[in-house]
């Protein structure tokens, strides 16, 4: 498969804490990504709250312009082209946010919000296709047919988030970066938007990025699975070969947590719910960033920063006991 | 399918402040008074600052043609008043405008740049505010000349911006961190489609509700002004250099009190009602 996007040593470092007689410290809330994202491939990011998803995100659109290395986006290199080169490409990758309210403009009607991108990048419609092809789009992910006039606080979380789905599908991206579309949403809405979602890839066919701190819902929709800590990619591998066979203490960290569908599967030392605060982001430990908080770290993890390595075929894993958390 | 008409935010809101009755009761009172103080003297015979010898201080309904009365100098209380109510409203209006338009560019600059400019900016507004107003407006008024009520109240204006300022800054601010804008620019719409459909739309709802809050409030601080012999002065007259007249003589002739008093209450009231339904009409939220 064609490769759509692909990360580079991608780092962003806000500088915080600044004032007039003190330098800012740069806090890297994102710390060397390196990634491949095929056509069509669906891949989740997860990690706990503040480990640098939405920063990854939003770099990546060039919403955040990153401190150094690349995005590639279908060869070219976009993390330095100007905000107006920029812009015709943004046609093909569209975000969905957390937030579904908070994403649309209170001023502005479902119709008007979800026709902004066609305002933009299909010049060449009359307002009455404009309104046909919103109309459709509507329909699409499940809204009724007079939403078209009605303002975003007629509606409730869930449908707000069809609309924010609705104005990002409207130009058949062929990229969707979802930023915990349903960690605001109640449960049961939950499943009827990932499900929409999952409809959306089939009949369109787009890349997805799915952030999430939530794993069953990565787990649904997901083909791989990226798992960052205080910025770094902790392992990388397929949905399946991450759940069945995680090799980074974090990531059991992270399953753990999630209630287990199997009561026979016995918690072990690894597999506990994980401990510990996380560390401050603008002093992170040496070597190993999870080491404050890792069940089974030694001397030597404080010496190195471990390399994401390929220890398996299409596994990826950034700790040298990875083989001890095979075997534990 | 049924095609209902495509509704604006502006439509919506003209249809939701004609709903409001009080709203538009008080903007036809606003525009009925406005038509009669600008051009109803031309159609009295008398001038505004003209003296009748034959007729001082008679009341209304005295059977002859100054039928609200003369005050103690023998000039018609009709056409006066009208007179105080164009002068009031020209000062409310200009003083709004100038706070308005400083305010605006002030606000938006500093909640749009951030950072130490916003700093900085706010800091002005801070201590600014910490002045004594009514002490800075005596000494603008003792400054320029006595008769020049118009520079005064470029001043006025020029010092009430502050708080048009912190309610534009404060949107503007907040209106950047919201995803809405973010999603704006991941669509690619540029710096002037993201200010001319995002911001203006959603800051220009509490600009004009202060501005049409701020308009009677003018027009009571020049009252109060003229009050104080401050404000306007003789020949010329203002709804409260009339009502300050008015309570001097108000256990001989309290006509003279009652009359233009009458049309402050009721500018003042109308232009607050208007005020409250703009801000129904503005904020679709909360209805
Ligand atoms: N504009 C900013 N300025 C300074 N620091 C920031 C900024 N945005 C994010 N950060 C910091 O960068 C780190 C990563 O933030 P980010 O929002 O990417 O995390 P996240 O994984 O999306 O968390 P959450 O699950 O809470 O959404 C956090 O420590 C955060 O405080
Ligand atoms: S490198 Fe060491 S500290 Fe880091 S996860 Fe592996 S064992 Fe734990
Ligand atoms: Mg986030």
């Amino acid at each position: 498969m064609s490769i759509l996007l692909s990360l580079r040593g991608l780092k962003v470092a806000f500088p915080v804490g600044g004032s007039l007689f003190r330098a800012a410290k740069p806090l890297k809330a994102v710390d060397g990504v390196d990634l491949e994202l095929s056509a069509g491939e669906a891949l989740g990011i997860v990690g706990e709250s503040g480990c640098g998803k939405s920063t990854l995100a939003r770099a990546i659109l060039q919403l955040i312009p990153p401190t150094s290395g690349q995005v590639v986006w279908l060869g070219r290199d976009i993390s330095a082209v100007s905000v107006n080169a920029m812009r015709p490409l943004r046609k093909d990758m569209q975000i969905v946010f957390q937030d579904p309210l908070a994403s649309l403009d209170p001023r502005m009607t479902v119709g008007e919000i979800v026709a902004e991108p066609l305002r933009v990048h299909a010049g060449e419609l009359d307002r009455t296709q404009r309104r046909e092809r919103v109309q459709d789009m509507l329909q699409r992910v499940g809204l009724p047919a007079d939403a078209i006039n009605r303002y975003p606080h007629e509606f409730s979380g869930g449908q707000c988030q069809r609309i924010g789905i609705a104005r990002a599908m409207i130009l058949r991206p062929q990229l969707l970066v979802c930023d915990e579309p349903v960690s605001a949403l109640d449960v049961s809405i939950q499943a009827q938007i990932v499900n929409l979602l999952q409809d959306l890839k089939r009949e369109f066919g787009m890349s997805i990025l799915f952030v999430s701190h939530n794993l069953a819902v990565v787990r649904r929709l997901c083909d791989r699975v990226l798992v960052l800590y205080l910025g770094k990619p902790m392992e990388l591998t397929s949905t399946e070969e991450l759940y069945e066979r995680p090799l980074h203490p974090y990531t059991r960290g992270l399953i753990a947590a999630v209630p287990l569908p199997d009561p026979d599967v016995q918690p072990s030392r690894l597999g506990s719910v994980l401990s510990g605060e996380l560390p401050s982001p603008l002093s992170p430990p040496s070597g190993c960033v999870f080491r404050t908080r890792c069940p089974i770290a030694e001397a030597q993890c404080a010496r190195a920063v471990p390399e994401l390595d390929e220890v398996r075929k299409g596994h990826h894993v950034a700790c040298v006991k990875w083989q001890s958390v095979e075997q534990g | 399918m049924t095609e209902t008409p495509v509704r604006g935010f502006w439509g919506d809101a003209w249809r939701r402040l004609r709903q409001n009755r009080a709203a538009m009761t008080a903007s036809v009172v606003i525009v009925l008074i406005s038509l009669l103080a600008f051009f109803g003297p031309a159609f009295s015979p008398h001038p505004y600052d003209a003296i009748d010898w034959d007729y001082m201080a008679v009341p209304p309904g005295g059977g002859n043609d100054h039928w609200l009365g003369t005050d103690r100098l023998g000039r018609d209380l009709y056409v006066r008043t009208l007179h105080g109510v164009q002068i009031s409203l020209q000062i409310g209006l200009l003083a709004t405008v100038v706070s308005l338009i400083i305010g605006v560019l002030w606000g938006a600059t500093a909640g749009y740049l951030g950072g130490r400019i916003d700093g900085a900016m706010m800091r002005v507004v801070d201590i600014m505010y910490a002045l004594p107003y009514i002490f800075i407006v005596i000494i603008l008024s003792t400054l320029f000349d006595r008769g020049n009520i118009y520079v005064l109240f470029l001043a006025i204006g020029a010092v009430g911006w502050l708080t048009m300022a912190r309610i534009v800054r404060g949107q503007t601010l907040s209106l950047k961190r919201k995803e809405f804008i973010e999603a704006a620019l991941a669509s690619g719409v540029g710096t002037w489609g993201i200010l001319l459909r995002h911001i203006v739309p959603n800051v220009i709802g509490p600009v004009i509700i202060y501005a049409t809050l701020t308009i009677p409030q003018m027009i009571l601080f020049e009252s109060f002004l003229s009050f104080l012999g401050l404000g306007v002065q003789e020949p010329q007259a203002s709804l409260g250099s009339l009502i300050n007249e008015g309570a001097q003589e108000m256990e001989s002739a309290v006509w003279m009190l009652i009359v233009p008093a009458g049309f402050l209450v009721t500018l003042l009231t109308c232009f607050n009602f208007l005020g409250d339904g703009l801000r129904d009409a503005l904020d679709p939220r909360d209805r």
